[in-house]
């Protein structure tokens, strides 16, 4: 079944049709541009008798003239609000919205408070070769397909709702995530979505992603040709809920189990340096091509167990400092941390920020330790 | 504990608790393994027994005098527990683990000679009399953790020896929690957790569950064991200097 998006910019076809036909050519997708009607009561008349799985909106529809000759007076965003008030309203049905901007327009003109409405946020720069295509094809499929899901699902009992989306055991569900869940089951479906999207899929925590799991593994991806081989042995513990197309993830839940059962010989998987672990999945499962993940500079240990924001390497948590801003965490998911050569070199700073206010003082410390190491040598 | 039957569920739930007052007072950033070992504990429990474990408990620790070498900066204490425990009974004083089979506080921190890498640790091991070639209590807290040798390269002056091995009663990961605050951190750091009548519950619950059976089993070497019943306990396992008999 092919998912059809609306795609309403005011730039002219001509000048999106390559990101259009790049992002369709894996098919699934197929997604129709439309200058915005210009005048807002056509604009919304039009979202209401529309018949798409999806919609893209550009922010800034007003740099161009609309349909009409005028140029509209309202931006993707409030396009966004109307149809998520309309949903609501039970005027028109709920699917997906997916903000498209470039990077200016979004740190200029885009209000946070409008960040709630949309499922997926695109930078058009980010837009810019193949893989990058696929990986957003997958999420529109994903949005589309699991939009669709939510709207027909039997909410009747919400912890039965609860499983049939997470495709998982209710019981095996983490105590307060499942509650929490429970608590959206009656809620809108953009409600919902967001939820699971928002602090399930792109937080790592009760599930986690292709790159914490070779961490957590103790692998270096790049360097195993049998990683996947790997991830097929662990297929059963991939992420089988709503929005899967779009999100590869396994439950962290499952995989400690599996090696509790299969791997470790008795040892937790956490305490066991990364060469163990490796070791011991080589000799199990009987392949060679593995490779452990090497310490960043000036971590100590190789119990890797999180991902450093700075340099997206596998860390030990008592190697890291913690990242500010991570107050409203839900307690299922995992804290963030930058190592100490990131946090000390501000290496990729614009993704991580700062470190906590507790931590300041240690890297003060560490800075000075350092610099009196460079000195001595 | 005020006429509950012990269970899994009331063990998970002081667990969460203790995440939520550690995170709400700002003295512990990550209280992911807490939640974890409720996880587990849940999972892992049975009728018969309760276990649960956890890896890297992050905690602060306050400079102190005295620290050597001289310049050294502790940064964090950290706290690894898996155990399994029986459930508290009053008809029945029992042992209170059947296997404690991680209990580390590590201190990393800073040195300021060769190496940057500072490290410390203790562990709290539980062992029966038949295993032992040199003697000592069955619960004790030694200097020095697990394959510390992995961790430290250079030991400066110190020699360190598993011994000796002093007695200490059981902990669980509250009482080690609760143990840490109190001897890394300064009171004024920590009363305003500490005296918070929340925590004060949930540490009654650990050692009603742990340190009554202990020490009411090392007081009836003296008052006589009476009708109480005290399984798996043996005195000269837990104070092999009682082993007084002519």
């Amino acid at each position: 079944m092919e998912y059809r998006y609306l795609y309403i910019d005011d730039w002219d076809k001509k000048d999106i049709a390559g990101t259009i036909s790049g992002i369709e050519a894996g098919g699934g997708i197929k997604i129709e541009h439309s200058k915005p009607a210009g005048d807002w009561e056509r604009e919304y008349d039009r979202i209401a008798q529309l018949s798409f799985q999806g919609v893209i909106l550009d922010l800034r529809l007003q740099e161009k003239a609309g349909l009409d000759g005028n140029y509209a007076k309202y931006s993707g965003a409030i396009i966004a609000h109307a149809i998520r008030e309309m949903a609501k309203e039970k005027t028109i049905n709920e699917f997906p919205l997916v903000l498209f901007s470039g990077n200016y327009n979004l740190q200029q003109f885009f209000d946070k408070t409008g960040e709630d409405a949309f499922d997926l946020r695109i930078l058009k720069e980010e837009l810019n070769n193949n893989s990058a295509f696929e990986t957003l094809r997958l999420k529109l499929l994903a949005l589309a397909r699991g939009y669709d899901w939510i709207n027909h699902l039997n909410r009747e009992n919400p912890s039965r709702a609860v499983e049939q989306l997470m495709g998982f055991g209710y019981e095996a569900l983490e105590e307060r995530f499942r509650q929490r869940m429970e608590t959206y089951i009656n809620k809108p479906t953009h409600d919902i979505a967001a939820f699971i999207v928002r602090n399930l899929l792109e937080k790592e925590g009760l599930l986690i992603s292709e790159q914490l799991l070779a961490a957590r593994l103790g692998i270096e991806i790049n360097a195993s040709n049998d990683w996947p081989k790997l991830k097929l042995i662990l297929n059963d513990f991939s992420y089988k809920g709503v929005f899967m197309e779009g999100w590869s993830r396994w439950w962290m839940y499952n995989i400690e189990h599996w090696w509790d059962e299969a791997i470790g010989e008795g040892l937790r998987l956490q305490p066991t340096s990364a060469s163990k672990r490796v070791d011991l999945l080589k000799g199990k499962l009987g392949l060679d091509g593995l490779v452990p993940a090497n310490k960043i500079e000036k971590a100590r240990s190789d119990q890797f167990w999180i991902i450093c924001q700075g340099l997206k390497r596998p860390l030990d948590p008592i190697d890291g400092l913690f990242v500010s801003g991570q107050e409203n965490a839900f307690p299922w998911q995992s804290k963030q941390y930058v190592s100490h050569e990131a946090a000390i070199n501000r290496i990729s700073i614009e993704d991580w920020k700062d470190v906590a206010a507790s931590e300041k003082d240690k890297l003060d410390q560490l800075k000075t330790f350092y610099s009196r190491e460079r000195i001595r040598r | 504990m005020n006429g509950f039957v012990d269970n899994k569920k009331l063990i998970a739930a002081d667990l969460v608790k203790m995440a939520e007052l550690l995170n709400d007072c700002g003295l512990c950033q990550d209280v992911g393994p807490l939640y974890d070992a409720q996880g587990r504990c849940m999972s892992h429990s049975t009728e018969n027994e309760w276990q649960y474990h956890f890896e890297g408990l992050k905690l602060p620790i306050d400079t102190m005098s005295h620290t050597k070498p001289v310049g050294a900066v502790p940064f964090d204490v950290v706290l690894s527990v898996e155990l399994i425990g029986r459930y508290a009974n009053p008809a029945d004083q029992a042992n209170p683990l059947i296997d404690l089979k991680k209990f580390n506080i590590e201190v990393f921190g800073l040195l300021d000679i060769e190496d940057i890498n500072g490290y410390a640790s203790w562990h709290l091991d539980k062992d029966s009399a038949g295993d032992q070639k040199f003697i000592h209590p069955e619960y004790h807290l030694t200097f020095g953790g697990h394959r510390i040798w992995d961790k430290i390269q250079n030991y400066g002056q110190v020699i360190i020896l598993p011994s000796p091995r002093i007695a200490h009663p059981p902990m669980d990961a509250i009482l080690g929690i609760d143990f840490i605050l109190k001897n890394f951190l300064t009171k004024d750091k920590h009363k305003t957790l500490t005296q918070n009548s929340e925590y004060k519950q949930i540490i009654q619950h650990s050692i009603h569950r742990l340190w009554k059976p202990y020490y009411s089993f090392i007081g009836s070497f003296w008052a006589g064991l009476g009708s109480q019943s005290f399984s798996n306990f043996s005195i000269f396992s837990i104070m092999p200097s009682l082993d007084t008999d002519i």
